[in-house]
Parts: structure tokens; sequence; C-alpha cells
């Protein structure tokens, strides 16, 4: 699952990056070579580098609101992969209060209460990921994890003679 | 335009039902290349919202078709249906008396199908008596057997339909032998294919008593509903 999440922290940056320069991925990479070298770390697994890099890219590259939101998403998502849901969900938080419509903190947050059991608040935030991106994997990929945890499956079986 | 309930609002019913029929056999787990040749004696099961029934069929090379229900066939008397007709790889016959349309592939090992009605429908499975058409029905205690479950082996919920939060019902039909176990299951109807695997894998792990010689089979049906609950 952690695999599939940063697959999704890979899309994130490119959504970021459509937000801040829609001509040129590139731009932006050079504009936040930071936050986009921290993507690739968090991508690749090495969640320690990728969380040094995104923080640094946070305190010191120039940003609007949404890329910030978006690298926040994307130190929520690390935390997550590395099992600290605590530490992700004030990430996704801070993601949230800044861009309301970053689906990708929602779905991330999600996982993470997903992490701690608490699957009412996982329902909640997938949930408010779906209504924005309904079509998304990743939402629909943990929506069936907090499915198999909640639904009880039954079947009843009747003869015919 | 015809009355509801009529044999002309019938058989339009059935163009409709029977596109979903074959598109059904598609999938049918005892599909096979060559066409069953339905004449013959069948000893059948009905079943449907109102209850099941046991009926014996006779199909004519000639076309005509009779049915005998247990109080006729204990007065050795059959019940005519008019001609049967093969239309392509389906089989169909109507039974106006109950305004049924009873409609089957010939794409499988067993006859049986679906059936519909003026305000149901249901499915009808059969297994084949090594008998002529004659003037009588068999005799009527061949439809009054009853068949007691040994293991009812209780299908796997699928993983990926829990996840997907998917419920669902099927019905599996097979013919079950003297000795009590499940031969050529089938499944008759499903409300999503995520369902006919675990149905059918069921069904096999499944056996009856011991009722009869070797020789004897009966037809049977299993349905099977699949639902989630929301935990706590």
């Amino acid at each position: 699952m952690s695999r599939f999440l940063l697959g999704g922290v890979a899309a994130m940056l490119t959504a970021a990056a459509a937000w801040a320069q829609p001509e040129s991925r590139t731009v932006l990479g050079e504009r936040t070579p930071l936050l986009a070298a921290g993507a690739d770390a968090i991508r690749a697994g090495r969640y320690e580098d990728g969380i040094r890099l995104t923080a640094e890219g946070l305190a010191t590259e120039i940003l609007t609101p949404q890329l910030r939101a978006a690298a926040l998403a994307n130190l929520c998502a690390a935390h997550a992969a590395k099992g600290d849901p605590d530490a992700a969900i004030a990430f996704c938080d801070e993601a949230v209060a800044i861009d309301a419509s970053n689906w990708r903190a929602y779905s991330n947050r999600s996982y993470a209460w997903w992490l701690k059991g608490m699957y009412a608040e996982a329902t909640a935030d997938i949930d408010a990921a779906a209504k924005i991106a309904p079509r998304a994997p990743q939402v629909r990929e943990i929506r069936g994890l907090i499915n198999e945890k909640t639904l009880q499956p039954r079947v009843t079986m009747e003869n015919r003679q | 335009m015809s009355r509801p309930g009529t044999l002309g609002w019938l058989l339009r019913r059935a163009a409709a039902f029977a596109v979903l029929a074959a598109g059904t056999a598609a999938f049918e787990s005892s599909a096979r290349e060559t066409e069953l040749d339905p004449a013959g004696v069948w000893s059948c099961l009905m079943y449907g919202a109102s209850g099941n029934q046991r009926f014996y069929l006779g199909l004519a090379e000639d076309g005509g078709a009779r049915m005998a229900r247990p109080a006729e066939a204990h007065d050795g008397q059959w019940r005519d249906l008019g001609q049967w007709r093969r239309l392509r790889d389906r089989l169909e016959f109507d039974d106006v008396r109950n305004g049924r349309l009873f409609t089957a592939s010939l794409h499988r090992q067993d006859l049986g199908g679906t059936w519909l009605g003026v305000r149901d429908r249901g499915g009808w499975w059969c297994a084949a008596r090594a008998l002529a058409l004659g003037d009588e029905p068999p005799a009527a205690v061949g439809l009054l057997e009853s068949l007691v479950p040994a293991i009812m082996a209780s299908p796997n919920y699928p993983r990926s339909a829990i996840r997907d939060a998917k419920e669902g019902r099927t019905v599996s039909c097979f013919i079950v032998t003297g000795a009590g176990e499940i031969r050529r299951p089938a499944v008759l109807e499903s409300t999503d294919d995520v369902f006919r695997e675990p149905t059918l894998e069921a069904v096999v792990r499944s056996r009856y008593r011991s009722w009869g010689d070797d020789d004897a089979t009966l037809p049977a049906c299993r349905s099977f509903t699949f639902e989630l609950g929301i935990d706590g």
C-alpha cells in the first residue's frame, strides 16, 4: 500500500507543477528543486531524504499556497508510508487548511487514520477526497482498505428442490 | 398491442429476456460446443419467488411438449403444452395455463434455463430420464424424493467484492446422483460475475445424503445471497 501511495506522490507533484507552471514542468522543477527532489526521494522509498528535502523546500523555496499544500501532503504521505500516522495527520491537517481542494491530502490522511484503526475518520476523509476526485485510483484503493475492515460479509444459502 | 398475460405479450417479453439469457449462457461453466438433444423425458425442478416445484417434462421429436406435476403423474396424465421450439441454440415452450414461457440454452450439458411469467420469473433445471416419451409420465414417486444436504459448503466472499462493497445473488443448478454427489454445476443466475467462481467452488464442495441407486439422478438448485453488514 505504501508503494501505491507513493505513486500518488509523484502524480501529486505533477499536479502541483500544473498549478504553478502550466507551460513547463521543467521550469517548475528549476524553481522548486528541493520539492522535486524530495518527491523523487519519497517515490523511491527514501523517506528520510524525501522528508528532509521537502522540509527544506518548504522553508526556502517560493511557493504558491497550492504548491505548499501539495508539499505538505507529500510529507503526510511519507510519514504515513513510514508507519507514523500521527505525524502524517498533522501535515495533512496543515495541507487541508491551506488548500481545501487538495484531494490527496484527504486521501493521505484517510490512509493515516486507517493505519490507526480509526475507520470513521478514514471514511470521512475518503468521502471528502472522492467528492473532489471520484475517479482517482488512490481513492478507490483506500476505500477498499476501509471496506475490508468495516464491512462484514455474510452469505446465506437456500436449497431449491 | 397484446395485453399483459397473453401469449403474444409473453413472447415479446421473452425476446428481450432471451438476449439476457443468451448473454448469461456464454459464461456458463458447463457450456459446451455441441448442442444438447432435448427430446426425451426429463425430471425437472422449477424455482421462483413463489416456491419450488418438481415436474416431468416430455419433449417429443416431433415438437410436442408435455408436463406432469406430481398430482398429474400420480394420475398417469401428461398435460399438453403444445409445441416446443428450437430457436438457434435455444429451446423454448409455453405453459399457457400458468402464463409462463420457458427458455433454455442448448449449449449446456443439462436441460434448463429460465422461465418468465406475468408477474414473476425464475429458473428450471432438469435431469435426463432414460425413457422414451410415452402415453403416461413416469411414476410420481420419482418427483417426491427429498434431497437432504450432507455438506453445505459456504462460498468465500470475494475479497475484491468486499473492497468494492458489492453485494449480489447467484443461483447454481446441478444434478444430484443417487450417491448424493453433485454433478455438472452451472451458474444459472448471477448479479455480478465476481460471485460466479465462489458459487461454483462452494457447490462442488457440497454433497447430499445418499438417496437412491447409482443410476438415479435429480435436479437441484441452490441460491446464494452475498450481503455486507456494517461492523459494530
